[in-house]
């Protein structure tokens, strides 16, 4: 025959296993807003690489001497950019984005008409970070 | 009630397992509670992306495709799974991913190494001769610590495999006495840790499992050779699956991240305590004021058993020496970074995990020996004032530090997770500041960050509408038949031999079913004969299916060998086999090397010649550690208008292995530009140049608009970058201007 407090701590633990499984699977996070629509895809991508060829600029300026922190600096102000933009249109960092994908892979030219990057540095970590 | 029947109670109530391990399950769940309320939600800091990434692609590989997630398509262009070193997949915790899904799986997988790191207090308390009592009530001021509470907040799940160091600390203790359930402990505690990933976790425990050790031995406690000798080679045994991956990856792009831990000792009182006002921001290694004084307690202990007391506060001042990093003098942390696996540990601050290990060690033993105190026939005096001390101590501590898991959770940025979709995959140009929001929509991001280099073609790119091609598409017609992580199969008809290229990374671990594999500028390529042929690629690398093969041998000799019948000499044979069977695997692998990765100049200048180029000034700059700057280039190209810098440098025979290069480019009074960098022209460490040669350090410089129309000074140095951080000395500046250790190459006015 078991303690009681053995029962007892046998049935705390499977209350609290049970408890934590739950919250786990049925806790909602922020809902994901839907897709936006295709016919905007131009104008968001637009909108989100208005002002690329300034923010690399601003990545040579800020990095003069690492090919691949310039890179990785233009993407910190890419994402913050489609951060910024997917508040103010009730989109998401990952719509906008995917945009941009969309949009190169369709040879959308930048706002200068040039074509923008489509390639990558290698990367060569810093070593400092 | 009584005091004393109060203590009786508690001791024989936590004597029985099932109550105890409610209430470690209870504490874990209240503490973690913040995360599990928000486990829908994804966290959106830079890191947490990378490392989810990792474990989703694994994820969508296994449950998507089912297939062995050996190689992750989805970020730098393609990278082996398994030899990333920062991926949590090879792991237990995988299961929990691939039933709840990445995001939700992340709360859990802190409940589970929260779970187990307070078993694991409790067990290594006992180990150091704590009572049921004093071991239960102290486990949460490890279980709960700080970094448990805030490494989830920054994605930094790594650092949960210090849950493990308990267990890995009792397993040595064990296996030390010659217990073989002390080398299971050791193998599967090890391998859990390995498999966990990060950087830091291994090279700590094995830093922790030496002191243990050693202070065994100047305990003069008897130290079983032979059963330590069985847990060390069924621990490599077990953890082959990833540590020959992780090996190879990093012999092909070494860990790059360096830097300097100059803490001092009186930085590590806030980083344990917490800064004023307490309970308002979150703290890293918080273990509580009143945690620290019960466990000072522990130095009041009976004299015969005084000295465990002393033991334990003796490793705990090595804890916080190392952690003090190279703000003390001398430094133990800058010594440990003369070795080359701690070279690169650029965080002194981390050893507090180990402090705080000990520290609740400590106030196990005051617990436990407050309770004895009461028990007496005839109580001392101070028995009731200290008992109320130590279980008061504890039982203020355990809020505070639930309450660092509160504040680390409220510190995040919430969102959606991002959306799936399986569709045809492709590159994308990517961003690794927001890294997850592609692999699950089919799509890898080139942009990409690693602590380590990981190989990368430049030749991949984003706007494909094919990820593979005929490098000669004149030579016939190609049609992609299927794509998986995994595996990729094509149709070709070809009039004549050519490459089948893809828009991925090559890899020696890729095979072909047809022809053979090859790199074609970095990108995976395959060496085709004229005919029709289906073509299956795998990738299958010698070091994943080998290391995978030692560890499930090295299962079955943990399996066989930790019964007791056997001799230790039977016991050491039989864990030796799957090391030999891995070492056989290696020797008859048929893969060829890695390409050759010269590195080369950024134009592709040969990096180690005879002597500085012509045109070049000459220096001749004598520094400390046997290391010449020879000559000096300093000009602003007109085809670009970028500034080119090119330092010579050779060496004699007793260089310093440690060191890197700082350059401070001063622009008038202007702020300076610095180009510090650890490797010569990002590719060659000083070291590697030949004796006898010159390695020449080239430098293309941006100018920055704010930057033109002024003078530029150039100060170049040298410093212990991956050692204790101190600049060289300058010996012989030759005439050359130098001040505080670094000379002027040169000045260019850049209009």
């Amino acid at each position: 025959m078991r303690a009681p407090q053995t029962r007892l701590g046998e049935f705390g633990v499977a209350v609290i296993t049970l408890v934590v499984l739950c919250l786990a699977s049925l806790r909602s996070g922020p809902t994901q807003p839907p897709a936006p629509p295709e016919q905007t895809r131009r104008a968001l991508f637009d909108e989100l690489v208005r002002e690329e060829p300034a923010a690399r600029d601003r990545a040579r300026d800020d990095w003069a001497h690492h090919r691949w922190s310039q890179q990785d600096a233009f993407g910190a102000f890419e994402r913050d950019r489609a951060s910024t933009l997917a508040a103010q249109k009730g989109l998401t960092v990952q719509d906008f984005l995917l945009v941009v994908d969309h949009g190169l892979r369709l040879h959308w030219p930048g706002p200068d008409g040039k074509p923008l990057d489509v390639t990558t540095v290698p990367l060569k970590p810093r070593a400092m970070d | 009630m009584t005091l004393a029947s109060l203590s009786k109670r508690l001791e024989l109530l936590t004597r029985d397992p099932w109550p105890r391990a409610f209430f470690f399950f209870a504490l874990a769940a209240a503490a973690v509670s913040p995360y599990l309320l928000s486990a829908g939600a994804f966290n959106e800091f830079r890191d947490a992306q990378v490392l989810w990434l990792y474990e989703d692609a694994a994820r969508r590989s296994v449950m998507n495709f089912g297939q062995l997630p050996l190689w992750n398509p989805d970020f730098c262009g393609g990278m082996p799974a398994l030899g990333t070193p920062q991926a949590r997949f090879a792991s237990p915790t995988f299961l929990l991913t691939l039933l709840f899904g990445t995001t939700r799986a992340e709360p859990l997988t802190l409940f589970a190494m929260v779970t187990l790191a307070l078993f694991g207090a409790h067990r290594l308390a006992r180990e150091h001769g704590a009572r049921e009592f004093g071991a239960t009530l102290a486990a949460p001021l490890f279980g709960l610590m700080g970094l448990f509470a805030c490494a989830p907040f920054l994605g930094w799940f790594g650092f949960l495999g210090f849950a493990l160091l308990p267990w890995l600390l009792v397993g040595v203790r064990q296996a030390a006495r010659g217990e073989p359930r002390g080398a299971v402990l050791v193998a599967l505690s090890t391998a859990f840790i390995v498999g966990f990933g990060g950087t830091y976790v291994a090279p700590l425990s094995l830093v922790a499992c030496a002191l243990e050790l050693l202070l065994l031995l100047l305990r003069r406690r008897r130290v079983n050779l032979a059963g330590l000798t069985f847990a060390v080679l069924l621990a490599v045994g077990l953890s082959a699956f990833r540590l020959w991956p992780v090996w190879e990856e990093l012999q092909r792009g070494p860990r790059i991240i360096t830097g300097q831990s100059a803490l001092g000792w009186q930085v590590l009182g806030s980083l344990l305590f917490g800064t004023w006002p307490a309970f308002v921001g979150e703290c890293w290694y918080l273990v509580t004021i009143p945690a620290a004084v019960v466990a000072g307690l522990a130095l009041l202990r009976p004299r015969p058993r005084r000295r465990t007391a002393w033991w334990l506060g003796g490793a705990l001042f090595i804890w916080l020496w190392l952690a003090a990093g190279t703000g003390v003098s001398p430094s133990l942390f800058g010594l440990l970074r003369e070795l080359p696996v701690f070279s690169l540990l650029r965080n002194s601050e981390r050893f507090l995990v180990l402090a705080v290990l000990t520290i609740a060690m400590g106030a196990a033993l005051a617990l436990s020996d407050a309770a004895a105190r009461l028990r007496l026939r005839r109580p001392p005096r101070l028995a009731r004032p200290l008992w109320l001390l130590c279980v008061a101590g504890v039982a203020f501590a355990v809020p505070w530090l639930m309450n660092d898991f509160s504040l680390a959770a409220a510190k995040r940025t919430l969102t959606a997770p991002p959306r799936e979709e399986v569709r045809p995959f492709h590159q994308a140009r990517g961003n690794r500041w927001a890294a997850a929001a592609f692999g699950p929509m089919s799509r890898g991001s080139l942009a990409c960050w690693e602590a380590y280099g990981v190989p990368q073609s430049p030749k991949l790119r984003a706007d494909l509408d094919q990820e593979s091609w005929l490098l000669a598409p004149d030579a016939g017609t190609l049609a992609e038949l299927s794509w998986s992580p995994q595996r990729l199969v094509f149709h070709v008809e070809l009039a004549r031999p050519t490459r089948l290229v893809i828009n991925q990374n090559h890899h020696r671990g890729w095979k072909s079913s047809v022809g053979e594999v090859v790199s074609e500028e970095g990108l995976l390529a395959v060496e085709l004969p004229a005919g029709s042929h289906d073509v299956s690629l795998r990738f299958l690398p010698s070091s994943a299916l080998g290391g995978i093969s030692v560890s499930v041998l090295a299962l079955g000799a943990l399996i066989i060998f930790s019964r007791r019948r056997w001799s230790p000499f039977l016991r050491i044979g039989g864990a030796l086999v799957p090391l030999l069977v891995g070492l056989a695997i290696a020797a008859a692998s048929s893969e060829p090397p890695f390409p050759s990765t010269t590195p080369v100049g950024p134009e592709g200048e040969s990096l180690i010649v005879d002597a500085a180029p012509a045109g070049a000034k000459p220096l001749g700059v004598r520094f400390g550690a046997d290391v010449r700057l020879d000559a000096v280039v300093l000009e602003q190209r007109a085809v670009d208008g970028r500034v080119r810098l090119e330092l010579d440098w050779s060496h004699g025979s007793s260089v310093n292995p440690r060191l890197g290069v700082f350059v401070h480019i001063e622009p008038g009074t202007l702020k300076r530009i610095t180009a510090d960098h650890l490797q010569l022209s990002d590719g060659l460490y000083l070291e590697q140049v030949p004796l006898g040669r010159v390695g020449r350090d080239i430098m293309l410089i941006d100018v920055p608009s704010s930057k033109r129309g002024q003078t530029w000074n150039v100060w170049v140095g040298l410093w212990e970058m991956r050692g204790n951080g101190d600049r060289i000395e300058v010996t012989e500046p030759n005439g050359v201007t130098s001040a505080e250790n670094r000379v002027l190459v040169g000045t260019l006015t850049v209009p």
